[in-house]
């Protein structure tokens, strides 16, 4: 059991004044059984004239919020505090058959399998080419228990791809990631993703934080963290199982989820239209995962 | 006499696709004998004539249909075929019960699609049918009820060879075509009354009628709904009909920038400030409506709407996410959605429909794709299908690979040989297949189809392709009924309110504003041209003080070319080397190339682009101006003569005075704008002056005529123009009535006015503005004029203050824009 806590500000500096923004965020973390959100709250400067929770289709929680009157600076900070269960590593060579597991997502008519199948179908930023579907089958030999099958993916990913912040950015495609073999954590994720779902299997994008540890004996750096993204694929009898091809891992208690849909698209942390701001704007954003454990126990300094 | 439907009996008995007007063994079906009777007493040569003067009155209507062209969208008259479709009263009672069931079970698809999805849980469809149709919008769950459902519903039917109707198609999210068939039955009354003699036709008034009823009545907080009427813009396929229903129903048409939402609330900009926003009847397809939800790259659609739809504070009809009742994929499942949703049969079939999606064998219809048409369930263009038939053997392989590799995104459909009826071509009758457009309207909890339609036709003999992008008549389409005339006459439709002169969209507001200002720029640049014809015919211009006189008429002609090309901004024009060789040509471009701004021909079709945007609200003689100013224009490369040059200021003149004397609430924006042009135009020209060397004395003469100040030049000094007098006339004598600061003291009382009128914004950029430019021109010292042939450096610093001042010009106009007329800068993403 580890406890977080959370801080992911967003600050956009216009070059004229914004007369109006419609804004929505997808930055409240949802409750899951291994995940208890202890607190979590958003903080805007200025303080928007309109503010709206729901919950999206998914089930993820999402914020509706207008700044109705001039501003030339934009600020919001998500806070949340975690408690993460150790999720155990599952069985890679137990689960079925790759090939096993797509007829029964067709065949067998639970509820929740009718509603995994929402997650097999291209989506607005993942649509499926031959060559990555190419890619993908080089790890799914016939037979292949599913898990270690996309563990082997991801890992292929992983070794295969370089990351690099330069190389892409929010509306590249994954073809040219894919020609490129360069990008960040949403472009290998939405890579997976698109290879599970050319082969037949159901393939989620999941965001949320990363506790990343610092150099030994150096404090940690505030704001030294960004927000992450990896996969979630459903495997029969198991439900769905995290990998994370940008560190070749299978989240336990480092990854703090957030939100989950078919792509980036669905859950975009902080997305708005706005009025006027002139044609350039600056954007910072800092995000800091605070082990809470780490918080309480002062650094002690070696003598 | 000539007959025209004795001659069709043989040509009918052939065809194997049902005859809408005869029966098989050649008799005129009884629904139809009235008219057939008609149209013979008609006779060939008056039917002719009559095709001719609907074609006419429709263009004189502006009833237009946007076909996309290569570059942009051409404009098309909808053409209306003089014979109707007529439909017995046993046919139609059937057909509506038919299609009033399917729009009570589609009603009940949506709301499901949208909240509980009970259709795939209970195993009724698969879920890819759903999942995979890019149609299905995730950020409208949740939003859509069934009282505020599929308001307004189309369907598009066919008849087959065997004389049953089937659907082939839904139009769920914004269906076209209701205004088109009103303004049929209008234009055919009008010019055929003869046709309806002795046939009782049901009216469409009621139609209407209950149309706008219902949506009055939809709106829970307000008694007196703000119902708008939401368009894409004057370049989308349609516009015509969207100003059409907006003139009939009294709603404002209006465009994205129009509206604002603020508190969860969508409002309307109008020169009165905000105004609450009720329903808005859309015309927008459901992805580009909010850019925040759907398509973040949107232009077209206000940020914010769904969250307004959430908070149910505006009825968006049909609701966004409901253009999933578009794929053509339910209509393989719809019987089975009937008894699911209804507990009954389907009453009317659809053409019978397979998805490859389905996990059935695709052979039957994959070996015989020739009795096929094949669509993409997810047309961004509408019109997205293929011809088995029409293809070759490798076209169809390569299709067969398509849909092996995203089976879920195709259809096939059985081609059905459509229903014929008469068209009229010429003196002849010849036959075309039709396919009907119903209207259908969600009143009272039920469903109610309008007593007719829009009938199109395949614009071949042999086509069976009924679209509108690709050419074909439509046609009137009658229900025919026992009762009697009387009881179905009409009755006075409920008085429309009437909104105060202000509530002027911003979007018609610079309609206005650009009419205004393309009518003087117009104007100007034709009085230039002329003075270039009198210099180059070596003839006197029309001096009215007998001593005046142009000596250097060469040097003045280099001198105007110069100006021309400086104030139409058509560089490098005449000022190239040797530009003034060949001046026959090089004038002929100018008046006639129609894509190069600064010309003639440019310019007017900018005035006819502005004029057509706010002719309802100008007389009608107008169009006819405009109509005379582009005859006097001779075809390319003959240049106008001096004659026609004068006809074209004289008949300007008379555009302006129209407009002058009859334009209503955005009279302040077609005359703001047209200052603005007058000072901007005199500023630009007298620099282009300026910058020429070695002006003659007369050229000063020219200028005088060219702003038709002589009689003002002559009440004021003695003797000859001098460039001092004349400069001070041209820039700040405000006891004329052509200078410039005349033109900003004008401005200035409008803006004075408006802002009376604005109980919310404060102006702050235009009177900055204005009273800047009128400081200026006042204290710019003009005595050194005196000594300009001497080429000394103040002409140089009197031209960089007319640069400021066009400048200064140019930013009034950008800061009337931003606050009056629509939004420079539109909404951006981050």
């Amino acid at each position: 059991m580890k406890e977080y806590s959370i801080t992911h500000t967003t600050v956009y500096q216009y070059e004229k004044d914004v007369t109006l923004c419609h804004n929505e965020a997808h930055l409240s973390p949802r409750p899951l059984p291994h995940q208890q959100c202890l607190s979590t709250t958003l903080n805007i400067i200025p303080t928007p004239e309109v503010y709206e929770e729901r919950e999206d289709i998914f089930g993820n929680r999402v914020a509706y919020f207008a700044l109705q009157r001039p501003h030339h600076k934009l600020e919001v900070t998500a806070q949340s505090v975690l408690l993460i269960e150790n999720r155990e590593l599952p069985q890679l060579q137990d689960s079925l058959p790759w090939e096993k597991a797509t007829t029964l997502m067709q065949e067998q008519p639970s509820e929740e399998m009718l509603d995994v199948r929402y997650f097999t179908f291209p989506s607005p930023k993942i649509q499926t080419f031959s060559a990555l579907k190419d890619y993908t089958l080089a790890s799914f030999s016939s037979n292949r228990p599913l898990l270690e099958a996309v563990m082997d993916l991801t890992s292929r990913i992983y070794h295969d791809f370089t990351f690099d912040p330069k190389a892409t950015n929010v509306t590249t495609a994954i073809e040219t990631v894919f020609e490129k073999k360069r990008g960040v954590c949403q472009d290998f994720a939405h890579l997976a993703i698109g290879g599970l779902r050319s082969i037949g299997l159901a393939a989620r994008y999941v965001s949320g934080y990363l506790e990343t540890l610092p150099p030994p004996g150096k404090p940690k750096l505030v704001g030294s963290d960004v927000s992450h993204a990896w996969i979630s694929v459903y495997c029969p009898y198991y439900g769905w199982i995290d990998f994370d091809p940008t560190n070749n891992v299978i989240p336990q208690n480092q990854h703090m989820v957030v939100a989950w849909g078919r792509d980036y698209s669905d859950i975009t942390p902080l997305k708005g239209i706005l009025f006027g701001g002139g044609k350039k704007h600056t954007l910072k954003v800092s995000v800091d995962v605070r082990n809470r454990e780490d918080i309480s126990t002062p650094q002690s300094v070696p003598v | 006499m000539q007959t025209l439907f004795k001659d069709w009996g043989p040509y009918f008995s052939d065809a194997i696709s049902y005859n809408e007007v005869l029966t098989p063994s050649g008799e005129v079906r009884p629904h139809w004998s009235t008219v057939v009777k008609n149209i013979e007493e008609l006779g060939p040569y008056e039917l002719q004539q009559r095709t001719r003067a609907i074609h006419e009155l429709l263009s004189q209507e502006g009833v237009t249909y946007n076909v996309y062209g290569e570059f942009e969208p051409v404009s098309k008259i909808f053409p209306l075929d003089p014979i109707p479709f007529i439909l017995s009263e046993q046919e139609w009672e059937q057909l509506q019960q038919g299609v009033c069931q399917r729009a009570r079970l589609l009603n009940l698809l949506l709301k499901d699609i949208y909240q509980d999805r009970r259709l795939i849980k209970d195993h009724i469809i698969p879920p890819e049918l759903l999942f995979s149709h890019p149609g299905f919008l995730i950020p409208c769950q949740q939003t859509i009820s069934s009282n505020h459902g599929l308001m307004f519903y189309a369907v598009d039917l066919v008849r087959a060879a065997d004389g049953t109707f089937k659907v082939i198609g839904d139009r769920t999210q914004n269906p076209s075509g209701l205004g088109y068939a009103m303004e049929n039955r209008m234009v055919l009354s009008r010019v055929i009354p003869s046709i309806f003699k002795d046939s009782q036709i049901q009216r469409l008034t009621k139609f209407f009628r209950d149309f706008r009823q219902t949506l009055r009545e939809l709106s829970a907080d307000s008694e007196d709904p703000l119902i708008v009427i939401l368009t894409p813009g004057e370049a989308s396929e349609t516009y015509f009909e969207h100003t059409f229903l907006a003139n009939y129903f009294g709603y404002p048409l209006v465009e994205a920038n129009d509206l604002v939402v603020n508190d969860q609330q969508v409002w309307f900009r109008t020169l009165d400030g905000l105004q609450k926003v009720h329903i808005i009847l859309r015309r927008v397809d459901d992805n580009f409506c909010d850019p925040l939800e759907l398509r973040g790259d949107s232009l077209l659609g206000i940020p914010g709407l769904l969250q307004c739809v959430r908070a149910h504070t505006v009825t968006v009809i049909n609701p966004l996410g409901s253009g999933i009742l578009e794929n053509p994929t339910w209509l393989s499942c719809l019987p089975k959605l009937c008894q699911y949703y209804l507990g009954e049969p389907l009453i009317l079939p659809s053409v019978n429909t397979h998805w490859f999606g389905d996990p059935v064998s695709h052979e039957p219809i994959l070996q015989n794709l020739n009795d096929y048409v094949v669509k993409s369930v997810y047309a961004n263009h509408r019109e997205h299908f293929v011809f088995g038939d029409e293809l070759n053997r490798n076209e169809q392989e390569s299709l067969k690979v398509k849909i092996a590799k995203h089976p879920y995104q195709y259809i096939a459909q059985e081609k059905e040989i459509l229903s014929s009826q008469p068209v009229v071509n010429d003196r002849q009758i010849e036959s075309r297949h039709i396919g009907l457009r119903c209207f259908l309207l969600h009143k009272d909890n039920d469903y109610y189809v309008m007593p007719g339609g829009l009938t199109r036709v395949s614009p071949e003999k042999d086509s069976l392709v009924i679209s509108s992008q690709q050419g074909g008549v439509s046609k009137d389409t009658w229900v025919m009924t026992f009762e009697s005339s009387a009881k179905m006459s009409s009755i006075p439709a409920a008085p429309v309110r009437v909104r105060g002169i202000n509530t002027v969209p911003r979007k018609l507001a610079e309609n206005f504003f650009w009419c205004g200002r393309y009518t003087k720029r117009t104007e100007m640049q034709l009085r230039l041209l002329r003075q270039i014809e009198y210099l180059r015919n070596n003839q006197e211009p029309p001096f009215i003080e007998m001593e005046w006189e142009c000596l250097e008429k060469s040097r003045c002609l280099d001198i105007l070319l110069n100006v021309l090309t400086h104030v139409t901004v058509t560089y490098p024009g005449f000022l190239q080397p040797n530009a003034h060789q060949n001046l026959d040509q090089k004038l002929s471009v100018f008046f006639h190339n129609p894509t190069a701004s600064g010309t003639v021909s440019y310019n007017l079709k900018s005035l006819k682009k502005a004029a057509m945007s706010i002719h309802k609200q100008i007389p009608g003689e107008t169009s006819n101006i405009l109509k005379n100013l582009d005859s006097l224009l001779p075809t390319a490369p003959d240049i106008p003569t001096l004659h026609d040059i004068n006809q074209m200021v004289i008949n300007l003149s008379a555009f302006r005075g129209v407009c002058v004397d009859s334009i209503d609430s955005g009279w302040i924006f077609w005359d703001i704008g047209r200052r603005i042009e007058w000072a901007l135009n005199t500023v630009s020209m007298l620099w282009a002056v300026l910058m020429s060397e070695d002006i003659p004395e007369d050229f000063w003469k020219i200028l005088v005529v060219l702003d038709e100040s002589q009689a003002i030049y002559h009440n004021r000094y003695l003797g000859s123009p001098r460039p001092q007098n004349v400069i001070e006339m041209l820039l700040r004598d405000a006891s004329s009535p052509h200078s410039v600061i005349t033109q900003i003291h004008i401005i200035q009382e409008h803006l004075d006015l408006l802002k009376r009128s604005k109980s919310q914004v404060i102006i702050e950029n235009e009177e900055r503005l204005v009273l800047e430019i009128q400081a200026r021109l006042r204290i710019v010292n003009l005595s050194f004029v005196g000594s300009l042939l001497d080429k000394t450096s103040p002409v140089n610093s009197l031209n960089r203050f007319l640069l400021e001042l066009g400048t200064l010009l140019r930013n009034l106009s950008d800061a009337l824009n931003e606050d009056y007329l629509s939004h420079s800068e539109g909404p951006q993403q981050i």
